[in-house]
């Protein structure tokens, strides 16, 4: 298992090496002059050959190429005598820790350097480790949406195969998957920011309902499982929400409330959602405070595609794994029904499940450009959006590095995963 | 069936009758008793409705079937009778696993791939019996060793991917009898398992069912299985029972024609005839008696005869173990120096356990798996350095016919595209109409009708796809086929009709046969010579009379006395 993370690490890093010199090539031969770009409407020759210099632009293309890599790499050679020197060891750009020190030159150890924005003059680290974490806790959050609430409506509705609630759980995922990001983001933006932004205080009737749902799986004489009482709950959780939407058009035509109390709201912090919004909301008074809130409209926006593939690849491989000889085998041993599923059905039936969520999971922390910029969430998509409208290169690239750095780690980490479900096809 | 018996019954079922849906039940007013310490036999075909009836018992019927009529009436020690019939599930599902135990046909797949042996013993054990995670763990340890599998604490913690066939069994066994049940059923247990751990098994079998007093339900295809494990014997023929009683008296005396049909359509070591009676000749109304002659079969070709195939020392070697560089420093050789020569006309047999390499030899003869070591000659030319455009003219004399005529036909293409692909291959009877002509004569060869070309191979029945592969592979008009199993995965009475097709076609089209099973009965009744192949090399060579009479070596009188007998 060591040997093989430290074989895959040696493969990502050529994949890194390999993007690097990709996307070098591509911003060298874009058109468009940082320089001019830096130095705005004043078009002074001499300053702008001044910057250029600075920049290193006036450098043969191997050179650019040989000290950029130079930059990027953790372990780099620099120069501690001359600070005219490109490969001076300069505290301002490096955060080092020198390693040989061999007369004049130094190999270090140090965290990249990705240069800085050609806009904001700020370190690229900096500006993408301010972005990074907004788009990471999204994309986390979508995924524990999607996963949690797909899997287990994905054996649900394979455990009542053909039945109202599977019926239901399928035609719902083939809407949620073929509605496009940029659309979805735009009418849930709307619909709970702004049309029911009073009511997404979470209406307590749907709650109420579901609650009494499972309650009621709880009496009577049989025992149910917990799947069922899963399953009673969702439909009283849907009975709700129907008898509300009629409550909210009769209201709105004719002005009369048919069910009383339906207005009732659970109070979450803050009254209602708004329709943008980041992690962090500036208040004029206190400054700078968390808004998990927030989160709830752009997880959702995110979430909503992968949890309809993740009920679809559950129920369907949940489907397979039921009909097989162990499963009859766990049931002749008198397992129940719950301990059968879930001991023995669903791990059987997760390995397509992380397939597909890993590989979306590794482009949502690319961040979601439309979704950013329609919640206004600060992201790395965002950041990408408006460092690529700039030609602010040095931002773009670092976050081209950052992307493949994630792809990589998620694609061992899957790996790692896909030995603990399955010991047929643990590594050796 | 009347008691002779002072007890009373563990196990009565009185008039039991299962569909599916609204159809005709596919089990019909069936009656059987089981007693403590004894086992009842169940033969049947695949369709009689045996394997329904046991999971009628165990409460584990699919959903679609239903139990339209019966009693089940189980009275487990210290309880009183149920009728498992009006019983509620939970009630059931508490006695399934605690008071009956079920041992499933296909070991390979009845344990769960991702949980350890161990675990999935010990979960029904701490199910059961409320015993703490460690308490349970020396009971399955414990059981492991009573079922007689090596290193037991060791077993505890392996995968059943990392076990073999047999132990795996062993392990299902254990599972079943984890709660000291009153009622054991065995669903052919040993179907899929070599002639020596069968032996094993059923020994196994036999012995903690008189030691633990439990009642043991036998269900098989194989009358030779439950000669050796049954005292009574119920025969189930399309969802009925044609014939039960003590098997010694149905074996000597069979009185329904459909028993008497199972028996006699089996290859027997002593008798040799050159057709094999088959069930559906018997149980037609006008031939209901054997058209068989007592005459011997045809002996294939002698001394003279010229070699078709000749392999010398041939090898196929897998990479066990690859340096830092990914160069294999290790091998495991699957076939190990093998020198085979197969005569014009001839049918040579090649007998051997799960994993001798019998398989891969085959395959290797045919050049479909690269060869490490030694040559191969085909009919005069070396064929083992040959490119594969050089090869092509070779495959259309070489056909091979597989196992699982399930899996070896595509779903998506029809029997015609099927048998067109490789004429089209090779180039072969010019023109559609031609091609046509050819596949409606060879279907007709095989005894299918000729408006089988048109229809796709789900809806055909095991024994008419296996008839749809064997005219695929006479397609190309070859000289030499290798059969790698071809019947094992059929009902006695289907390979009966399959095996008679084949010696008839080889008669007519002078055909030569590699003939691969590990059913020593067959592969003997088909036979000129056979090599037994043990460990990737062979064991022994003889005329098949010869090996059956006087064999050689040790391994091979173990495989015989392995076969069960009637």
């Amino acid at each position: 298992m060591g040997g093989y993370i430290i074989r895959k690490l040696g493969y990502g890093l050529l994949v890194l090496w390999g993007v690097i010199t990709l996307v070098f090539a591509i911003f060298s031969i874009n058109p468009g002059d940082p320089a001019r770009m830096l130095l705005g409407q004043r078009t002074d020759e001499a300053a702008v050959e001044a910057v250029r210099k600075e920049l290193g632009l006036d450098l043969p293309f191997w050179k650019q190429y040989l000290l950029y890599l130079n930059d990027v790499s953790p372990v780099s050679v620099h120069k501690t005598g001359s600070p005219d020197s490109r490969i001076f060891a300069d505290r301002e750009k490096y955060t080092y820790r020198s390693l040989i020190p061999l007369g004049d030159v130094v190999v270090v150890a140090k965290q990249p350097y990705l240069r800085r924005s050609y806009q904001s003059r700020k370190q690229v680290t900096e500006i993408i480790g301010e972005a990074f974490p907004g788009t990471a806790i999204l994309a986390v959050c979508a995924i524990v949406f999607a996963l949690v609430f797909g899997i287990t409506g994905g054996v649900i509705a394979a455990v009542h195969k053909d039945r109202f609630i599977d019926r239901f759980s399928v035609l719902s995922s083939v809407l949620g998957m073929s509605a496009p990001s940029f659309f979805s983001a735009i009418i849930i933006s709307w619909l709970g920011g702004y049309v029911w932004a009073e009511q997404t205080a979470l209406p307590a009737l749907p709650a109420v309902f579901a609650l009494a749902g499972l309650l009621l799986s709880f009496a009577g004489k049989k025992r149910r499982g917990f799947v069922r009482s899963l399953s009673f709950a969702l439909k009283g959780l849907l009975v709700g929400l129907a008898l509300l939407a009629t409550d909210w058009t009769l209201r709105a035509l004719l002005g009369v409330s048919l069910v009383p109390g339906a207005g009732t709201k659970i109070l979450l912090p803050g009254t209602g959602l708004s329709m943008t919004g980041s992690l962090y909301d500036v208040d004029i008074i206190e400054g700078e405070y968390l808004a998990l809130h927030n989160l709830i409209l752009p997880v959702i926006t995110l979430g909503i595609r992968p949890l309809a593939v993740v009920v679809q690849l559950t129920r369907n491989a949940m489907l397979d794994v039921l009909s097989q000889d162990y499963i009859r085998t766990a049931r002749a041993k008198g397992l129940s029904e719950f301990r059968v599923i879930t001991g023995h059905a669903l791990r059987n039936a997760l390995n397509p499940v992380v397939t597909a969520i890993s590989g979306w999971f590794a482009s949502m922390l690319a961040g979601a450009v439309f979704i950013e910029f329609i919640f206004n969430w600060k992201g790395l998509g965002l950041q990408v959006f408006t460092s690529l409208e700039n030609d602010d290169y040095p931002v773009v690239m670092g976050a081209v590095l950052v992307i493949a750095v994630t792809f990589v780690m998620i694609n061992i980490l899957t790996d790692i995963i896909y030995g603990q479900l399955d010991p047929r096809i643990r590594l050796s | 069936m009347k008691s002779d018996r002072a007890e009373e019954p563990l196990l009565t079922v009185e008039n039991l009758s299962i569909a599916f849906g609204d159809e005709e039940p596919a089990v019909r007013g069936l009656n059987m008793e089981v007693f403590r310490g004894e086992t009842l036999g169940i033969v049947g075909e695949s369709g009689s409705g045996k394997s329904l009836t046991s999971l009628a018992v165990m409460g584990l019927l699919p959903p679609s079937a239903r139990i339209v009529s019966g009693r089940i009436l189980f009275s487990p020690k210290g309880k009183e009778t149920l009728d498992l019939v009006r019983t509620d599930r939970e009630t059931i599902r508490k006695l399934r696993g605690s008071r009956m135990g079920m041992v499933f046909q296909e070991p390979m797949s009845s344990l769960n791939p991702l949980h350890t042996c161990g675990a999935q013993v010990s979960e029904a054990v701490m199910l059961h019996s409320g015993m703490s995670r460690k308490e349970a763990r020396e009971r399955t340890v414990a059981l492991f060793e009573e079922t007689e599998l090596p290193r037991p604490s060791e077993i505890f913690e392996r995968y059943p991917h990392e076990i073999s066939g047999g132990q795996k069994q062993r392990v299902m066994i254990a599972m079943a009898l984890s709660c000291g049940p009153d009622l054991l059923i065995a669903d052919e247990p040993t179907t899929a398992l070599d002639v020596t751990v069968q032996k094993h098994i059923l020994a196994l079998i036999k012995s903690l069912a008189e030691k633990n007093r439990m009642g043991v339900i036998f269900i098989t295809h194989d009358l030779g299985v439950t000669a050796e494990t049954a005292r009574d014997v119920l025969v189930m023929y399309r969802g009925e029972v044609v014939e039960q009683g003590r098997v010694s008296d149905i074996f000597r005396r069979p009185e329904a024609t459909y028993t008497r049909a199972l028996i006699e359509c089996r290859p027997r070591l002593d008798k040799n005839p050159p057709v094999l009676p088959t069930v559906d000749d018997m149980l037609a109304p006008d031939g209901s008696a054997p058209r068989t002659t007592p005459a011997e079969r045809m002996k294939g070709p002698g001394e003279g005869s010229s070699v078709l195939v000749d392999a010398r020392d041939l090898g196929v070697w897998y990479p066990s173990a690859k340096n830092f560089l990914g160069r294999p420093t290790a091998f495991f050789k699957a076939v190990d120096g093998v020198s085979l020569e197969i005569r014009k006309g001839e049918t040579m047999g090649l007998v051997g356990e799960s994993g001798c390499g019998k398989s891969t030899l085959g395959r290797a003869l045919l050049r479909l798996q690269p060869l490490s070591a030694g040559t191969l000659h085909y009919d005069g030319h070396p064929i083992h350095d040959k490119s594969p455009a050089v090869m092509r003219p070779f495959r259309r004399k070489m056909q091979l016919i597989f196992q699982d005529p399930y899996g070896s036909l595509n779903p998506r293409m029809t029997v015609e595209e099927a048998l067109t692909e490789p004429m089209a291959v090779h180039g072969l009877h010019g023109d559609r109409v031609a091609r046509r002509d050819r596949i409606t004569a060879l279907l007709d060869r095989v005894g299918l009708p000729g408006a089988a070309a048109r229809k796709y191979p789900h809806e055909f029945s095991g024994g008419q796809r296996q008839r749809i592969c064997i005219a695929r592979a006479l397609v190309t008009e070859p000289d030499f086929i290798v059969c790698d199993e071809s019947v094992s995965a059929l009902d006695v009475s289907v390979q009966a009709r399959v095996l008679n097709l084949l010696n008839e076609l080889k008669a007519e089209l002078g055909l030569t046969y590699l003939f691969i099973s590990h059913d020593l009965s067959v592969v003997k009744y088909m036979s000129d010579r056979i090599a037994v192949m043990r460990a990737g090399r062979i064991e022994e060579f003889a005329e098949a009379e010869q090996l059956y009479k006087a064999p050689a070596t040790d391994y091979t009188r173990t495989l015989i006395a392995a076969i069960p007998k009637f």
